[in-house]
């Protein structure tokens, strides 16, 4: 809405400031942040008085007892900053910011639904029906595909097909309609894979506070066409950059979260963040033709999601037994004795670095 | 009202006679109130209701369905998904030509078609038939749980089961059982089959598709049974329906030929596939021996019999389990369960002959102990039932009024029939650690019972499940079985014994309390397992039988295993042999030296542990404190773990013992 206001006041002789995507972004950061820390105490406190505390189950040698009882639904937290934030700070009529946020709500509603029930039947295994949430994102991932591929829907003009790799200057090739089987893939992925990766304070939302980082920064260099065509040489598309603002948004409300659920944790973002998160960083991804950058800057995420894929399916399915000590992989190391803010900040660690290689592969094409 | 149309009752129900039975007792008194009302059976052909609907003088169509597989079989899942869908169509037909006022189904997935489509019709408003469903068991079957959602009525044979039907549908009617199998005077019955007078007659059979574990366990206990000269045995083998791989009787033919040269075999001895005057049999027996479904048991009731009943194991719900706990808590019946036998390799269930010919023989000595059984039995069986069904039924197709709610005869709730194998293994480690009362003398034959199924199961899961929980239920007659599956030496059963059954068989040892030497055997075989998991379990097993009774003296000869896993490559088993060594071990200098590779362990849990053994080392005066002292000031005292605490909800949790409250804040 402040987005439209400015372009109104500079038309009639106005600083030009708010017109660039800079400017809008960091400000966006900075309200998204604002809100987060503004309600967070409040949604603190409505969530514990209307009984939405988590269950943990006990898993044996690892202690959650002190978890329980602590605010379920935190993603509501992160939710309603990047609304609000998107609402003022982003031009709504592009596709780059409206297609990733209907993404991040559907797949959040899916969380919440997920949660509530979890909450109802006190029990952390009860909840959505495995193969209803699997139907439900693959659902939505080939709606998605549909959009980004059809001609005359997509916002990403002739390059809705083709692939992009880092080190690679000209796309790989077109894959056509097959380019649908990738975005449901991704899609799923980063799903779940988020909502592995919450299983301990702080855990999930810096590594994601990072993708974002990233998603922010390619956003920008695909928007720009000088950047992108005679520069780096990407792909350029057209309205890209004002992605920017919105995964700006989302790195605000990121750090905001991170201001209650740092450890001890006051809130837990629950499915309801965790798949709001990996719905929007996902659609983010495959709208800016980034999906192995995604996958790289992401990568506690691939470990968070392989060591819990292998465990199930090699592991217990066909050798039955253990793979790893424990899955996913971080519990593996709390099971070893270290403290979880230990196995958190190490993490935190691994994601930067990895962020970092990612902005890096920036270069490198 | 002047003259009504003809009433058209659509019967359905079957795969077994147990599904059948009740809806031909049903229409029966449907026909006895109204002689004009038409019928139409709808079944599966292949199955039980092929022959017997029409030999009750009903006709009967047909549809496809199947029991339902489970989403994890594809192939089954989708031969499940057409037959269903086609017998879905063929029932629709059925239904838009017939035009039924009144929808009776006993359950089986035989009625699943004509259910869901009667469902459908209603929606589209094509049709009106009332749906009343009829439940045999105390657990309503998947079949009839959903059924129930688009029912009318569910009428249920056990009070317990009113409560599990959706939507405030259920009433208490009981089993209707049929006239023609309850009528029979025994000494005409007697007279018919040429037996004596004074004869003892055990009938046995298996329902009428037989049983396996009565064929083998009333062959088998024939010998012992036979011995008393006025004892005759009725054997009822069981027809083989096709697609089914058992034959009965083929089953017993081969089984005779192991018991040898019984006197009395041939002419005290009778065995057949199938009765068709099955209520002159009932009706000659002093005692019979059957399975607990509940058509069977229902007869039983009329014909008023002592009992010996042999539940089926491991059915959905344990539904004939529950059957039969019902009859033994009403003096009933005495039950004989099924127990695993693995001795050559495969595990099956079984009753032993001796068992079985030892309770049978208990029976037929002690009239008075029959007449009460028997008595009890006879109260059980209550002649107004197909009556309350009839009335139930009546009001739905608007020709009576609603019938008046009978009160259910009282029953106690059962805290182990129908738990899942989590279940079980939750309620025993709770009663285990005192949180819930522990079980009684009943339950935990029950409950070891249960165990022994899970410990048959083709799912490792499961196996693994029932290890732990034969240790738990303290079920000492397993400990050959724990350790065969412990060692992996299962003789080259069809079961594999993986890594996880491995691990908890261990688990389950230590538990179990027994401590010979087999079991110091398998534990000395564990420490060496290749899994590290069963490693870690078999140190910890040591450690828990080391707190019986003189057992660390026993365990001593295994302080030289421990010691040498003091260093495995993985840490859980390091840790684990410590804690062992910590409760066995009777010298010190070995241990001391190969101590000293632990003193930097990169796993500081494996340096507590470390710490924890010398204590309790110098505490049982295996180690002198300055040899103690010296060695433990050289290890690494930085950890990577701590435990965090929360003062405020430490302050809740001792305000809330003070104020006696159960939950605590965690």
């Amino acid at each position: 809405m402040l987005y439209e206001l400015f372009l109104l006041l500079e038309e009639m002789g106005g600083p030009a400031l708010f017109r660039f995507i800079t400017t809008r972004s960091i400000f966006a950061f900075l309200t998204a942040f604002a809100i987060s820390l503004v309600i967070g105490p409040h949604l603190i406190r409505f969530l514990y008085r209307r009984g939405f505390r988590s269950h943990e189950r006990s898993y044996g040698s690892i202690d959650t007892s002190s978890k329980a009882g602590t605010p379920l639904l935190g993603g509501i937290l992160i939710i309603i900053a990047v609304i609000a934030t998107t609402l003022l700070w982003c031009d709504l009529d592009n596709g780059f910011v409206i297609v990733p946020l209907v993404a991040g709500l559907y797949f959040g509603a899916m969380g919440l639904w997920d949660d509530i029930a979890k909450v109802r039947y006190r029990d952390a295994d009860r909840g959505m029906s495995r193969s209803l949430k699997y139907l439900g994102q693959f659902g939505f991932g080939l709606a998605l595909a549909v959009y980004l591929l059809h001609p005359s829907l997509t916002p990403l003009g002739d390059h809705a097909s083709l692939l992009y790799a880092p080190l690679f200057k000209v796309n790989l090739m077109n894959l056509g309609w097959l380019y649908a089987g990738l975005i449901v893939f991704m899609i799923v992925y980063s799903v779940n894979a988020v909502n592995f990766a919450d299983g301990m304070d702080g855990l999930a939302i810096v590594p994601a506070l990072f993708l974002m980082l990233v998603m922010a920064a390619f956003a920008y260099v695909h928007g720009r066409q000088d950047y992108a065509e005679e520069f780096l040489f990407y792909a350029y598309l057209p309205g890209a950059g004002e992605l920017t603002v919105l995964a700006s948004a989302f790195a605000g409300a990121a750090v905001g979260f991170l201001w209650f659920n740092a450890n001890p944790a006051e809130i837990f973002m629950g499915d309801t963040g965790s798949m709001f998160l990996g719905g929007a960083a996902g659609t983010m991804a495959v709208m800016l033709k980034e999906e192995i950058v995604f996958i790289i800057a992401g990568g506690i995420f691939v470990v968070e999601i392989a060591s819990t894929a292998a465990q199930e399916w090699v592991g217990f399915s066909i050798l039955k037994r253990r793979i790893l000590p424990r899955a996913p992989i971080h519990h593996t190391f709390q099971h070893r004795g270290l403290s979880e803010s230990k196995v958190v900040v190490r993490f935190w660690i691994v994601a930067a670095l990895l962020a970092a290689v990612a902005i890096v592969t920036m270069r490198f094409r | 009202m002047g003259d009504r149309t003809t009433i058209r009752y659509l019967l359905t129900g079957g795969g077994t006679g147990g599904h059948v039975t009740p809806a031909l007792a049903i229409a029966e008194e449907l026909k006895r109130r109204d002689p004009d009302a038409e019928f139409l059976y709808v079944g599966v052909r292949g199955k039980a209701e092929e022959t017997m609907v029409p030999a009750a003088g009903h006709p009967i169509s047909f549809v496809t369905s199947r029991g339902y597989p489970g989403m994890r079989n594809l192939p089954a899942f989708t031969l499940f998904a057409l037959a269903v869908g086609f017998g879905l169509l063929k029932a629709l037909l059925i239904l838009l030509r017939y035009r039924p006022h009144v929808i009776v189904a006993t359950g089986g997935y035989v009625s699943a078609p004509i259910v869901f489509a009667a469902a459908v019709l209603r929606k589209l408003r094509l049709s009106k038939a009332r749906i009343f469903i009829h439940e045999q068991n105390v657990s309503l079957g998947r079949m009839n749980t959903i059924a129930a959602r688009v029912a009318d009525l569910v009428g249920t044979s056990f009070a317990e089961t009113v409560e599990r039907v959706a939507g405030g549908k259920g009433r208490f009617v009981g089993y209707p059982a049929r006239g023609v199998a309850i009528a029979g005077d025994r000494a005409e019955a007697r007279e018919t089959l040429g037996l004596a007078d004074d004869a003892k007659v055990v009938f046995a059979f298996g329902g009428s598709t037989g049983a396996r574990t009565i064929n083998r366990a009333v062959v088998d206990a024939l010998p012992h049974l036979l011995a008393d000269p006025d004892v005759v045995v009725i054997h009822g083998t069981g027809k083989q329906l096709s697609g089914q791989a058992y034959d009965g009787e083929a089953d017993v033919n081969a089984r005779l030929g192991t018991i040898g040269d019984v006197p009395g075999l041939t002419e005290r001895y009778r065995h057949e596939r199938f009765f068709d005057d099955i209520g002159n049999y009932y009706a000659a027996a002093d005692v019979v021996v059957c399975r607990a479904g509940a058509g069977t048991l229902s007869e039983i009731c009329a014909q008023g019999l002592p009992a010996v009943i042999i539940p089926k194991a491991n059915l959905p719900g344990d539904h004939q389990v529950g059957n039969a706990r019902m009859f033994v808590r009403a003096g009933a019946a005495t039950v004989a369960y099924e127990a695993v036998d693995v001795a050559r390799g495969d595990v099956i269930e079984s009753v032993p002959g001796e068992q079985l010919a030892e309770v049978v023989n208990g029976l037929l000595a002690d009239e008075a102990q029959r007449e009460t059984m028997a008595d009890r039995a006879r109260s059980l069986h209550d002649p107004a039932i197909l009556q309350r069904i009839g009335d139930w039924v009546a009001s739905l197709s608007g020709s009576g009024d609603e019938p008046a709610l009978v009160a259910p005869p009282e029953v106690a709730a059962d805290r182990v029939l129908g738990l899942t194998s989590n279940g079980l293994d939750l309620l025993l480690r709770k009663a285990r650690s005192g949180a819930v009362p522990a079980l009684d003398d009943e339950e935990l034959r029950l409950a070891r019972y249960k165990v022994d199924g899970f410990l048959a199961n083709p799912n490792y899961i499961q196996r693994a499940r029932g290890c732990r929980m034969a240790g738990l239920s303290e079920y000492v007659d397993r400990c050959p079985l724990l350790i065969a599956f412990a060692t992996g030496r299962d003789g080259g059963g069809k079961l594999r014994q993986w890594p996880i059954v491995r691990r908890d068989a261990f688990v389950g040892l230590g538990n179990l309390g027994v401590l010979d030497d087999d079991v110091i055997d398998a534990l000395r075989a564990g420490l060496d397992d290749s899994y590290y998991e069963a490693r870690f379990e078999a140190a910890n097993a040591i450690t828990r039988l080391s707190m019986s009774a003189d057992g660390w003296g026993k365990l001593a000869v295994l302080q030289d295993a421990l010691q040498a896993r003091m260093t495995d490559r993985m840490w859980e088993p390091r840790v684990a042999c410590l804690k062992a060594l910590a409760e066995v071990a009777t010298s010190a200098d070995s241990f001391v030296r190969r101590a000293r590779a632990l003193h930097f362990d990169p796993v500081w849990k494996v340096r507590a542990a470390l710490f924890r053994t010398y204590q309790r080392l110098v505490q049982r005066g295996v180690l002198t404190a300055d040899v103690a002292r010296d060695e433990v000031s050289q290890v690494l005292l930085t950890s990577t773990g701590y435990n965090s605490e929360y003062p405020i909800k430490q302050a809740y949790n001792e305000l809330l013992d003070v104020l006696g409250s159960e939950e605590g804040a965690g």
